[in-house]
């Protein structure tokens, strides 16, 4: 890869750039696929899962470029490009920003980083193009993270080193995320392993659409600005040498839920996110929780509110070239407005993933797994399906990398 | 560029230490009866024959697919390590240790000038662009100190005499007691630890880890 980009770099910039640092990475993934009977969420349904009703057999995932340039030592510039069958446009962009990080010869090291980027809440989604270390699909909390979350500002961090552990402060402000909630709100919880792009529009359920009286197929934007009103999250972790992990988030994107555009709105969505990993022998487990609200004015003198809850276990165990993973989702959300409680927009359920990776060479990623998810929401029946539903998904992943 | 395997030259020049004295055997294991590879075993004289140290003056830590090869390196007081860089992309190599604080680039392809160690003690080694890269330099005065291979086994040539030998390892509790035993060396000798290891950092799999 970096040989082709050496050639094309000469080519087109000549001798100069031999003096920059460029790299790129990324990966193909190709499935073959059993879906859930519920019609999945991208298709406009209510249904849990990436690939519903209709997406049997085999599945072009995505096709995942990452591209860095290292302008100096401690200032790296780094873009995350996709193609997906579902995005709006042919090719998207996950992340793009610039790093400055200078380093530190003491125990204090910090970074600033400015651009479009996942904000650092996820503890499963460590590798690149914001994919799990463990599974195909994440869990319903990092589902979210990746599908409704993106820091578009900047970013700080602060480590204090220890011969024991490291402490970390994080903090941030960033602005274009206003709609951030309006999926958790209307749909509900997912799990699917495919983060939006910063171009792309997610397609809300008919069923909501319907609901509120508007014909549907209909999109929504994530990555926008309504009031001129900069978010902010911080948080706080430890990593400790000992094999064990914690970390507490706060985050508020202070969007008013009065301000939109035509019949998008910002909603104000803040939670806390606390997670915590610990690592022994070959086994590692992985928990996260979080808990919030977000809320919207479409109207004066209304307001709708929703509360929202997740959290998972995941417990992994490496060998040699196989990854095995379990992981437990529990998931709700409750809807209630100025006039009541909005059952219809209010959901509980719970999920059952294992996941089976095989890495026989670097290049290649081999990954079975068997996602089940069982919710109730009553919205449903707005399309005529039972509200309690069960979704069972097998996917067999081929993730070829790039290097 | 020179293209040594630094293990090699490592465990080649530990090996020819001491020649006469007797041989002692050390089998390291980790809590489960694996054998446990990058065990540094010291042997620190209680009453034993002074003895000129054999350990490395020079060692080479090489970068390859974002990783630091070997993770361990000893060498004696007053070692010089030299890095290189046959990865495919740049590295920022630092260390914040107390005994030894150093940073430079390193283009690929390239190689560093020799980093002087002066004091004893462990150095971790990190890359400031690539977190998950990590290395470990043993700086040791003592003339008998060995490094685990593959089989958790580490071989001393040491006069007879008394001895503490103490275990180092990058997996073990940090700010613990280092696991030791007391040692009376009349011939060739074995002993074995059991070490409890904590688990492996994941193994870096896919280049671009930011």
């Amino acid at each position: 890869m970096k040989r082709i980009l050496s050639l094309l770099l000469c080519v087109t910039a000549g001798p100069a750039s031999a003096e920059i640092d460029y790299g790129a990475s990324g990966y193909i993934d190709i499935r073959l696929v059993s879906p859930a009977d519920e019609t999945s969420w991208l298709q406009g349904g209510l249904g849990k899962t990436r690939f519903g009703k209709g997406d049997s057999g085999v599945q072009f995932g995505e096709a995942v470029g990452q591209g860095y340039v290292m302008l100096m030592p401690e200032l790296l510039a780094l873009t995350v490009l996709r193609i997906e069958p579902e995005q709006r446009t042919f090719v998207d962009a996950l992340e793009a920003y610039l790093r400055y990080r200078p380093v530190s010869t003491s125990a204090w090291r910090w970074s600033i980083k400015g651009g479009a980027f996942f904000a650092p809440f996820s503890l499963e989604n460590t590798e690149v193009g914001w994919s799990s270390y463990w599974t195909i699909t994440p869990s319903a909390i990092n589902t979210w993270f990746g599908e409704e979350l993106r820091t578009i500002g900047g970013e700080g961090t602060l480590d204090w080193r220890t011969p024991s552990g490291t402490l970390q402060l994080v903090a941030a402000a960033y602005g274009w995320n206003d709609p951030a909630g309006v999926m958790v709100a209307d749909r509900g919880w997912t799990l699917s392993d495919r983060p939006t792009g910063l171009l792309d529009h997610l397609r809300l359920p008919d069923s909501s659409l319907i609901l509120f009286g508007e014909i549907p197929p209909g999109r929504t934007p994530i990555f926008e600005e309504y009031d001129d009103r900069a978010g902010w999250y911080a948080g706080i972790s430890w990593d400790d040498a000992a094999g064990w992990h914690l970390e507490l988030e706060r985050y508020d994107n202070l969007a008013d839920p009065a301000a939109h555009h035509d019949n998008d709105f910002g909603w104000r969505t803040k939670f806390w996110n606390v997670g915590a990993s610990w690592k022994f022998d070959e086994f590692t487990l992985l928990s996260q929780a979080l808990t919030g609200d977000t809320a919207i004015v479409p109207f004066a003198g209304f307001i709708s509110t929703t509360d929202f809850d997740s959290a998972y276990l995941l417990a992994g165990w490496e060998r040699g070239d196989w990854r095995f993973a379990v992981r437990g989702d529990w998931f709700q959300t409750k809807t209630r407005t100025t006039f009541g409680d909005s059952p219809a927009l209010s959901e509980n359920g719970h999920a059952l993933t294992t996941a089976v990776s095989w890495l026989p060479h670097d290049w290649v990623r081999l990954t079975g797994e068997l996602l089940w998810i069982e919710s109730k929401r009553d919205e449903r029946a707005i399309g005529g399906v039972d509200p309690k539903q069960n979704n069972t998904q097998v996917q067999l992943s081929a993730r070829f990398y790039l290097e | 560029m020179p293209r040594i395997p630094p293990v090699l030259a490592v465990a080649f020049l530990l090996n020819t230490a001491s020649a006469g004295g007797a041989t002692i055997d050390v089998a390291t294991t980790d809590s489960h009866g694996h054998p446990a590879l990058n065990a540094v075993v010291s042997l620190t004289p209680t009453s034993a024959a002074a003895a000129s140290t054999h350990l490395p003056v020079e060692a080479i830590i090489d970068q390859r697919k974002e990783t630091f090869v070997p993770l361990v390196t000893v060498v004696r007081t007053g070692g010089r390590v030299t890095f290189t860089n046959n990865d495919t992309t740049m590295h920022q190599v630092y260390s914040f240790s107390p005994v030894k604080q150093f940073a430079f680039e390193i283009d690929e392809g390239r190689k560093s000038e020799p980093i002087v160690f002066n004091r004893t003690g462990i150095v971790a080694i990190g890359c400031n662009i690539h977190d998950h890269m990590i290395a470990y330099v043993f700086v040791t005065d003592s003339p008998w100190v060995a490094l685990s291979d593959a089989h958790g086994l580490a071989r001393i040539d040491a006069p007879p005499g008394t001895y503490r030998v103490e275990i180092w390892h990058p997996q073990l509790t940090p700010g613990h007691p280092a696991p030791s035993a007391a040692l009376t060396v009349k011939g060739a000798s074995r002993l074995a630890f059991s070490l409890p290891l904590l688990a492996p950092p994941p193994k870096h799999r896919h280049m671009g880890s930011y």
